[in-house]
């Protein structure tokens, strides 16, 4: 347990041991991506490379941290090292040095292209796109924020009454200047979820099975976790060899909240193994019979944590964080005696728990058999007004209205109202994309709609006009990349799977209407290039899977953010 | 020829017992069996299991119960065969669409339960059992299947109803293809116990290539290679002097004598239905138009030209 001994500058202070003469220390501010909407997505995450723009890592053992509702800069070193890059840091953010605004936002995009992982769309399907759920997307806003933007967030979250400084350091040292001005403590955003309670599922890429669930924060949470990675570990790797790295973490969310994540990779050959052991695992824990000595096991590694000799400095950072969301941390004591007190009924409970709140990603195959029902492919809004017909699919329509935008399919429809809308992206060539907070979105390709679709442009134009704010206008794209329906329409590309032989609508409308966070499909493409250009035995299945992707883009979804993960990449077959 | 008796359950009088309790309406008799052979034997608890969901008054004994982990498993095994009863027993195009959404909701219904049970009780070998039948039916993918019957026959080897089940699995027409069905069905042979009724997987290998082959099969079966095959399986399985009968060996003969049949070497068919003597099971049949009179003939044949040869 560290104790907030004292304040710096009006800030609170964690202070605890150096360990063997080196210094470490951090600020820490309550504030981070899920404080941001979509239109200002990555403006925490452009303060905190502003605010480092003078340290140079490759010299000091410094970094800077945007998380969903902290943001760190934390550094390592002696004890003058410490305070020098403190000192600055509290500088660069009294006075941040906007001239380095736009070298900074193309460094943020170049970051962007390495990040994400093959599992990102879990954040959009609980959360939509909004707060938690921004952890998906792009950072859109990267495109509209400008000085004053930048300049205005930072005197409202990075204050001395937002922060916390800890420090790893025999004593407070002298030297330090951390003036911030004052603000006031803001409360982390409310851990609202969108999606419906009850165990669901989505479908994902080839090759990964993850989950995540949303518990209260306990003891008995984190030995769930634990038991529930030994029994990943020896259903999917031991047993079967299903799977090389299965993986279970518990993340704490806010004051009361935590995250359960598990993932299993696997061969594709292996997949659905890997999704029924998956399955089964966690129905074990909830209704099975569970060893004590897993649970023994697992509180022996908590344990060993809690025993460490630098306890008190080594979770210093995780002690700023808690003070800031205004989580009661336990005292090592007492710590120690709720590990002791977690038995089989308590991790049991909390399989519960994480079972009532499950959303699983899963390869190809829906799992309702095991009692997931899937994400709904639409939100079902649909505006009136006048309709603009799919050219290759006369069944799909686009409708715009002063209400909103909607896309209609005879299986369903989507649609995104101006007044619960979070961005609208603009093309020049007139593509327009809507997204609504619940994290369904309508895409508007003009070139793909018959007849003249000027009105509908400007129909979207003008709902949208008393919310200004949300627009996020993007840079003009190579004419290569507008989508346009080819003449004559190349041949219907023959279906190779049992899933692919659905309607043609069913398609289309899953890619247009679909909860699909933009910035996650982009990672999940990302990703999926990866995966298969990595391996050039694949090269028939990347043409596959960039196929039906591409066609999927075209047609409805998401091509405005094609050019990003495809730039130097050419398509790999024509657009159907 | 004489009366054949092709109701297996008059030559095992105690799973009998169990279909006259379901059409008295009589738990107790079928709770104790069963529970007992679920764990025990599991072979005899699916004779049993599928005894009870085929005779009338199955659902309304069940729903009566409290909800068990027995009455949950035999509820779970009743959906399995509503489920093949909407589908029918014909080859996947022959299903319509309609059928399809009736059999895979029937699964579903049936595989929740299932899921659970297992999870309740990892050894329960009735329930991983029903699994790899609903998973088939629910066409959960070829690892998944072989991820179920590695976990089934870590607690019950040699179990042939299981292995009959997943044999099914691994053929072309559902995940599989010809070599990991022959694969299945010599590793068993070779791997399981001495005198096991392994052996039949070989014939039941041999008659599915048969039929996948279609109108090109001919006489596949007739190959000499094929025929001692089936006798070396015979061999180490009805022939083997650890064999032990049980519940087993009507189904067991039967499947030998059919392929032999197939292959016109009567005077092989004829060791199996000597062994039969008066009783068999058209099981082994099932794939033909008319089952008793393909047996009939096959026997017939057997016991004049077979004695010739």
């Amino acid at each position: 347990m560290t104790t907030q001994h004292s304040e710096v500058a009006g800030i609170p202070l964690l202070l605890g041991p150096a360990l063997d003469g080196r210094c470490a220390g951090g600020l820490t501010f309550r504030v981070g991506y899920a404080d941001e909407t979509l239109a200002t997505s990555g403006i925490t995450h452009l303060t905190e490379h502003l605010a480092l723009h003078f340290s140079d890592p490759t010299k000091l053992h410094s970094n800077g941290i945007t998380g969903a509702n902290t943001t760190t800069f934390h550094v390592s070193g002696t004890l003058e090292e410490v305070v020098t890059f403190l000192n600055e840091v509290a500088a660069a953010l009294r006075d941040l040095p906007l001239d380095r605004l736009e070298t900074e936002k193309s460094v943020l995009r170049t970051e962007a292209a390495r990040r994400g992982g093959p599992a990102d769309m879990l954040h959009a399907w609980r959360f939509g796109a909004r707060d938690y759920g921004l952890a998906s997307y792009a950072e859109l806003g990267l495109h509209r924020i400008g000085r004053e933007d930048v300049a205005a967030w930072a005197a409202r979250w990075f204050t001395r009454d937002n922060a916390v400084l800890w420090l790893a350091a025999d004593g407070v040292p002298d030297g330090l200047d951390l003036a911030l001005p004052a603000g006031r403590r803001h409360p982390a955003p409310a851990v609202e979820p969108w999606l419906a309670p009850g165990p669901t599922h989505y479908l994902g890429r080839d090759g990964v099975v993850a989950a995540s669930a949303l518990i209260e924060r306990s003891t008995a949470g984190r030995v769930f976790v634990s038991v529930l990675e030994q029994a990943l570990y020896r259903e999917l790797r031991q047993v079967g060899g299903y799977s090389y790295s299965p993986t279970a973490s518990y993340e704490p969310l806010d004051r009361s909240s935590a995250v359960v994540y598990a993932f299993a990779d696997s061969l594709p050959e292996k997949q659905d193994a890997v999704v029924g052991g998956f399955v089964d695992v966690l129905a074990g824990l909830r209704l099975g019979p569970i060893a004590d000595d897993d649970i023994v096991a697992a509180v022996n590694r908590l344990r060993t944590m809690l025993d460490h000799p630098d306890v008190a400095t080594l979770r210093l950072p995780a002690d700023a964080v808690d003070l800031l969301l205004g989580h009661d941390n336990l005292t090592d004591e007492r710590a120690r005696a709720e590990l002791d007190a977690v038995d089989a009924a308590a991790v049991r409970a909390v399989a519960e728990e994480v079972h009532a709140s499950s959303l699983l990603q899963v390869p190809r195959r829906a799992i309702d058999w095991a009692g997931y029902v899937e994400a709904p492919d639409y939100n079902d809004i649909a505006v009136t007004g006048t309709s603009y017909r799919f050219i290759e699919e006369p069944e799909a329509q686009v409708t715009a209205d002063a209400t909103g935008v909607s896309v209609g399919t005879p299986a369903g429809s989507t649609g995104v109202l101006w007044s619960d809308a979070v961005a609208l992206t603009t093309y020049p060539d007139g593509a327009r994309t809507a997204i609504g907070s619940d994290g369904y979105q309508v895409h508007v390709e003009p070139n793909l709609l018959a007849g003249d679709t000027t009105a509908l442009v400007a129909a979207i134009d003008a709902g949208v006009g008393s919310r200004p704010e949300i627009v996020v206008p993007l840079p003009a794209r190579d004419p290569e990349r507008i989508p346009a329906v080819s003449e004559p329409p190349a041949a219907e590309p023959k279906k190779r799977t049992e899933e692919a032989t659905g309607p043609r609508w069913a398609q289309i409308a899953a890619t247009v209407c679909g909860a699909l966070a933009l910035g996650s499909l982009v990672f999940f493409l990302w990703g999926l290039i990866q995966h298969f250009t990595d391996d050039g035995a694949a090269s028939e299945e990347l043409t596959r899977v960039l196929g039906r992707g591409l066609r999927a883009l075209l047609l409805g979804g998401l091509s405005v953010w094609f050019h990003r993960i495809g730039q130097g990449r050419k398509p790999a077959t024509a657009p159907a | 020829m004489p009366d054949i008796e092709f109701d297996p359950l008059v030559q095992f009088p105690e799973i009998g017992a169990i279909r006259s309790a379901v059409r008295a309406g009589a738990w107790e008799p079928v709770a104790s069996y069963v529970d007992e052979w679920r764990v025990d034997d599991p072979q005899r608890a699916s004779l049993a299991a599928w005894t009870v969901v085929e005779t009338d008054g199955a659902e309304a004994l069940l729903t009566a119960q409290p909800r068990t982990q027995l009455t949950r498993t035999l509820a779970a095994a009743l959906r399995i065969q509503e489920a093949w009863q909407i589908r029918g027993s014909g080859r996947a195009s022959t299903v319509s669409d309609e059928q399809w959404v009736g059999f895979r909701a029937k699964l579903v219904a049936a595989e929740r339960e299932l899921m659970e049970l297992a999870a309740i009780d990892p050894r329960d070998g009735l329930v991983a059992y029903l699994r790899l039948t609903s998973g088939r039916g629910l066409g959960l993918g070829l690892s998944e299947a072989q991820r179920r019957y590695a976990r089934l026959a870590a607690i019950c080897p040699d179990y042939i109803s299981a292995q009959m089940a997943h044999l099914q699995t691994l053929a072309p027409k559902w995940s599989g293809s010809t070599e990991l069905m022959f694969e299945f069905a010599r590793t068993a042979v070779k791997e399981g116990r001495p005198g096991s009724s392994a052996g039949r997987l070989v014939a039941l290998a041999h008659l599915e290539h048969w039929l996948d082959l279609g109108d090109e099969g001919g006489s596949y079966v007739e190959r000499e290679e094929v025929q001692q095959e089936l006798v070396a399986a015979a061999d180490a399985s009805v022939f083997h002097p650890a064999y032990e009968p049980g519940l087993r060996w009507i189904t067991d003969h039967s499947y030998f004598a059919c392929l032999h049949a197939i292959g016109g070497r009567h005077d092989l068919t004829r060791r199996h239905f000597e062994a039969l003597g008066p009783v068999a099971d058209l099981d082994a049949w099932s794939y033909f138009a008319d089952p008793r009179a393909e047996h009939d003939a096959d026997r017939a044949r057997a016991l004049t030209e077979g004695a010739r040869a």
